[in-house]
C-alpha cells in the first residue's frame, strides 16, 4: 500500500515534467524565387503528418505541394499522431515556397521509443549487481567470519579490508582499479606498459570488492547478536569452536542476516550506476549516450528513475515482509 | 571425582576467586551458596573450563584438566551444565538439542540417538513435547530439556548454575524435582542455588562462599543450624 502511494507520487511528477518538457522547438526554413503562380512546399520529418491551413484540415499529408494559393501570409499546421504538433505563419509569394517542419515525439511516445534501450541497460545493471553481491557474498561470508574467529591475523586482516572499503567512496575505488591498477598489472605481468582493464572487469570487481565489506559487516553483526549463552552451552556440550559456529550459532545467524543482505542488495543496485563513469554500458551510461543523441535529458532521466524504482520496489517489498516475519518470530 | 586445589581466578584487575581448594567425590551433591558476586558461577564455569582459571589445578578422576594437554571438548562433554537461563536452541526441537551432542561428538547414529533421547525425554517428563520448540515451551520445560540435553552426553557430573532462579514459582517444584531424581540415582551434582530446601534435603555438602574464597563448608543441617562464621550467619539470617 506505501509503494502504491509512492509509484503514484513518482507518476505525478513525472506528468508535470512532462508537460514541463512541453516546449518544442522546430527550425523554420522558407526559401522562395520568383514567379507567378504561388507554390508551398510542406515537408516534415517525420512524413505523414496532416496539414492545416489557416485552422483550415487541408486534404492529403506531407510531403505536400499546394498550388494556386493567393501570396500572403498563412498559418501552416502539421498534426501528426504521437508527435507535437508544429504551427508557424509563412509568408507565402509568388514563386516557389518551403516549409520544414522538425516533429518532435510527445514525451510518452518519447519515453515509449527509449524504452527498450533503458530495459537493455537496466538488464546489465541487474545483471552487474547480482554477479556483484553474490561474489561479495562469498568474500564477505569469509572476511565477516575472519573478524569473529580467535585468531588474531585473521581479525586483524579482514577488519582492515572492511574498514578501507566500508570507510572510502566507492567511486574511488573504481577509479583505483580500472585506472590505478593497469601500471601495477603492467609492471608485474608485462613488460611495464600499463596493461588496460576492460570495465566490465574493473567494474564487477570494484562493486565485489566493495560489496564484500558491507556483507562482512552484516556478517559480524549477524553473528555478534546470537545471545554468548548459545556458545557457551554448545562448548558446553562438548562441541569445538567450529562445531558450534556451524550447528549453533551460523544457522541462527544466517535468519536475522538475509534482511539486511537484501538492503545491501537494493543499495548495490543503485550505487552500480557509479560504474557508468569508467563506460560500464549499464543503466546511467546507456542514457548518457542516448542524451547526447536525442538532447531530451528530462524525459530521458525521469525514465531512468522510473526504471530504477520498477527495479528497487519489489525487493523493498521483499526485504519489509521478510523483516516483518522475523520479528514476529520466523 | 573432582579435585579443586588453590583455584584462582582474575579477570585482568578483578580478583575473583581468591584460592579454592575442595574435594567432591563420586555421587556427592554440593550445594554452593553464597551472596551474589561471589564467584560461584566463576567457580563452577572454571570447572568446565568456560573459564580458563588464572592459577591453580582442578582434577577430574584423577586428570589435570588445567594442563594445556588435554582436549578441553573431551573434558566438558564429560561435564554436564545447567544455566540459569536455560540457553536451549532455539531453531531446534527439543529432540533435536538432546540429540545434537550424542550425534555430533559421540558420533551416535541419529537412530540410536533419537532413542535415547526420548528414554531422557521420559525421566524429566516431556515425552510429548519432543517435537516442540523451545519458543512454545513454559520456562520450567525449557530447563527440564535442558537438563535432558545435559544428560544425553552422559557426563560424570553435573553442574548446575542456579537452575531455578529465572523460573516461575510454580515452574521451581518441577526442575527440583528432577534434579532430586538425578540425586537419589547417584550422579554428582555441584549446584549453585539458593532454594535452601533443595539444599537441605538432597546436598551432602555445602559450600558457603563470599569474596572469592570457601568461608566454612559442612553438611546441612550443621551449616544451616549451627554456622561457625559470622559470614555465615548474617548471609543465612538474610535468605532464611
Ligand atoms: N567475564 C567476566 N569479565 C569480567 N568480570 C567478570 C566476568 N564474569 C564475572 N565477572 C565478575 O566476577 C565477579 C563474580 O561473578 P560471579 O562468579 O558471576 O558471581 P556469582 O555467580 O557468585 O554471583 C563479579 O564481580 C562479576 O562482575
Ligand atoms: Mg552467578
Amino acid at each position: 500500500m506505501k509503494h502504491l502511494k509512492t509509484l503514484l507520487a513518482m507518476l505525478i511528477i513525472a506528468i508535470i515534467f512532462l508537460f514541463a518538457a512541453c516546449t518544442g522547438q522546430a527550425q523554420e526554413t522558407v526559401e522562395d524565387t520568383a514567379g507567378t503562380e504561388t507554390v508551398l512546399r510542406i515537408t516534415s520529418n517525420p512524413e505523414g503528418a496532416e496539414v492545416f491551413i489557416n485552422g483550415e484540415p487541408y486534404d492529403g499529408v506531407t510531403p505536400l505541394t499546394i498550388r494556386g494559393l493567393s501570396p500572403g501570409r498563412y498559418s501552416v499546421e502539421v498534426v501528426k499522431a504521437r508527435y507535437r504538433k508544429e504551427s508557424r505563419y509563412v509568408e507565402v509569394k509568388p514563386g516557389e515556397n518551403a516549409v520544414r517542419f522538425s516533429l518532435a515525439e510527445t514525451s510518452l511516445y518519447y519515453l515509449w521509443k527509449i524504452t527498450p534501450l533503458l530495459l537493455l541497460g537496466a538488464v546489465m545493471t541487474l545483471f552487474l549487481t547480482i554477479i556483484s553481491v553474490f561474489n561479495g557474498i562469498i568474500i564477505g561470508t569469509f572476511a565477516g567470519m575472519a573478524r569473529v574467529v580467535p585468531v588474531r591475523l585473521l581479525n586483524i586482516i579482514s577488519g582492515v579490508y572492511v574498514n578501507f572499503f566500508r570507510g572510502t567512496p566507492l567511486l574511488v575505488q573504481i577509479f583505483m582499479i580500472h585506472f590505478g591498477l593497469p601500471p601495477v598489472l603492467g609492471s608485474l605481468f608485462g613488460d611495464g606498459t600499463p596493461i588496460p582493464l576492460n570495465p566490465f572487469l574493473s567494474a564487477f570487481s570494484a562493486l565485489s570488492i566493495n560489496s564484500g565489506a558491507y556483507v562482512a559487516e552484516i556478517i559480524r553483526a549477524g553473528i555478534q547478536s546470537i545471545d554468548r549463552g548459545q556458545m557457551e552451552a554448545a562448548r558446553s556440550l562438548g562441541m569445538s569452536y567450529w562445531q558450534a559456529m556451524r550447528h549453533i550459532i551460523l544457522p541462527q545467524a544466517v535468519k536475522r542476516v538475509i534482511p539486511p543482505l537484501g538492503n545491501e542488495f537494493i543499495a548495490m543496485l543503485k550505487d552500480s550506476s557509479l560504474v557508468s563513469v569508467i563506460g560500464m554500458e549499464e543503466l546511467v551510461r546507456k542514457a548518457q549516450v542516448i542524451v547526447t543523441r536525442t538532447y531530451r535529458p528530462t524525459e530521458t532521466w525521469l525514465g531512468v528513475g522510473l526504471v530504477f524504482l520498477m527495479m528497487t520496489l519489489p525487493f523493498t517489498k521483499v526485504v519489509t515482509e521478510l523483516e516483518r516475519r522475523l520479528k514476529t518470530g520466523d | 571425582m573432582i579435585k579443586v586445589v588453590n583455584l584462582h581466578k582474575r579477570f585482568s584487575s578483578l580478583h575473583v576467586l581468591k584460592g579454592i581448594t575442595t574435594h567432591i567425590k563420586p555421587g556427592e551433591v554440593v550445594c554452593i551458596i553464597g551472596p551474589s558476586g561471589s564467584g560461584k558461577s566463576t567457580f563452577l564455569r572454571c570447572l568446565n573450563l568456560l573459564e580458563e582459571p588464572s592459577a591453580g589445578e582442578i582434577f577430574i578422576e584423577g586428570v589435570k584438566i588445567t594442563d594445556h594437554k588435554v582436549n578441553i571438548n573431551d573434558v566438558r562433554a564429560e561435564m554436564g551444565m545447567v544455566f540459569q537461563r536455560f540457553n536451549l536452541f532455539p531453531h531446534m526441537t527439543a529432540l533435536q538439542n538432546i540429540t545434537i551432542g550424542p550425534v555430533q561428538i559421540r558420533k551416535l547414529s541419529q537412530e540410536e540417538a533419537e532413542e535415547r533421547a526420548y528414554t531422557l525425554l521420559d525421566k524429566v517428563g516431556l515425552r510429548e513435547k519432543a517435537h516442540e520448540y523451545p519458543d512454545n515451551l513454559s520456562g520450567g520445560q525449557q530447563q527440564r530439556v535442558a537438563i535432558a540435553r545435559a544428560l544425553s552426553m552422559h557426563p560424570k557430573a553435573m553442574l548446575f548454575d542456579e537452575p531455578t532462579s529465572a523460573l516461575d514459582p510454580e515452574m521451581i517444584k518441577e526442575v527440583l524435582d528432577v534434579m532430586k531424581d538425578l540425586a537419589k540415582e547417584g550422579m554428582t551434582m555441584v549446584v549453585v542455588s539458593h532454594e535452601m530446601g533443595f539444599a537441605r534435603e538432597v546436598s551432602d555438602r555445602v559450600l558457603f562462599m563470599d569474596d572469592g574464597v570457601i568461608v566454612e563448608e559442612g553438611p546441612p543441617s550443621q551449616l544451616f543450624n549451627k554456622p561457625q562464621n559470622e559470614r555465615t550467619r548474617s548471609f543465612l539470617s538474610k535468605v532464611l
